[in-house]
């Protein structure tokens, strides 16, 4: 049984090798189409990503820039008392009202900030998908 | 990176093309494929029964399959294992489909039409692919890996997923039947 082994395993080494035949192309090609699709699919994911980042950004800007005013113009208010109660009670009216407009002015610029961050997340996002 | 350093393929080294290929180099995949498409068409025409149009079908299957896993090969000098349990797994992935191997594990699988086509070899001279079709599927499988590939029995395991009895037991049955099947040609 043995000597027959070898036999077939030196029939399996002597075995005819096909040709080439144009089979390589054929699988480059294969592969070029499956690289196309491949592109096609990230660029789709890419856009589809950036589109979600920014609907979620505009669709919570809103409400957020809102709260957050509100948050901010309170603490300012807040902190202006505070400023007046330790200094001359006459300056204290003055202290709110430049506390208060200072910070309802950060509270609009959040507008810039809420685009500027929902696009940097956004890059980020493509950036990523484009890595992987 | 190594994609662009490689400006006369054909004379890359084989780790060197599988390198470039990871970096998804079209061209460096080519060559490889080049070098390699006679190995596993002549594997899997052997374990499709000498149908060569499946095989090369099954054949560009596994390519395109080892092109997109190229990134999960760890070492270039694994790339043959690699490639050849992807080519393998297509092969059976493809007759699974087809419901035809794993069927006939506990049957006897007698030879397929032992005595309809005798053998015109007058010599010794073995025609093993057709002395092959005359094994079941799975018998084929185990028999191609154990003798044609150099395979222990662990390694057919690792590579096919069946159990280590019923590999050793087609290998052996296999084996058997080819035996006598070259004899009565000879």
């Amino acid at each position: 049984m043995s000597e027959f082994n070898a036999l077939l395993t030196r029939a399996f080494a002597e075995a005819e090798i096909p040709a080439d035949g144009g089979f390589s192309l054929s699988v480059g090609r294969g592969v070029a189409r499956r690289e196309n699709a491949r592109r096609l699919r990230g660029a789709v994911q890419t856009f589809g990503l950036g589109l979600a980042v920014v609907t979620i950004a505009l669709a919570a800007f809103n409400p957020a820039s809102l709260l957050i005013q509100e948050w901010l113009g309170s603490a300012g208010i807040g902190a202006a008392r505070a400023y007046g109660s330790i200094n001359a009670g006459g300056l204290a009216a003055d202290a709110e009202g430049v506390g208060v407009s200072a910070l309802n002015s950060l509270g609009l610029g959040l507008t810039q900030i809420l685009l500027i961050a929902g696009a940097l997340v956004g890059g980020a996002v493509a950036y990523r998908a484009a890595q992987d | 990176m190594a994609a662009r350093g490689l400006l006369n393929l054909a004379q890359a080294s084989e780790a060197a093309l599988i390198l470039a290929a990871q970096a998804r180099d079209q061209a460096a995949f080519g060559e490889l494929v080049k070098r390699r498409q006679g190995w596993t068409r002549a594997l899997l025409r052997r374990m499709c029964a000498g149908n060569h149009a499946e095989a090369d079908d099954l054949a560009q299957e596994a390519f395109v399959r080892a092109w997109d896993k190229l990134k999960d090969l760890e070492t270039p000098a694994a790339f043959s294992g690699w490639f050849r349990r992807i080519a393998v797994t297509t092969f059976l992935m493809a007759k699974r489909k087809q419901r035809a191997i794993f069927e006939e594990i506990d049957d006897s699988s007698p030879l397929a039409d032992e005595n309809s086509t005798p053998e015109s070899a007058a010599g010794a001279k073995i025609d093993l692919e057709r002395a092959l079709t005359r094994l079941s599927e799975a018998e084929r499988l185990c028999v191609t890996l154990n003798h044609g590939e150099g395979l222990s029995h662990s390694e057919i395991v690792d590579v096919t997923g069946l159990p280590l009895g019923t590999v050793k037991s087609h290998v052996n049955r296999g084996t058997e039947k080819l035996r006598r099947i070259l004899e009565a040609a000879a």
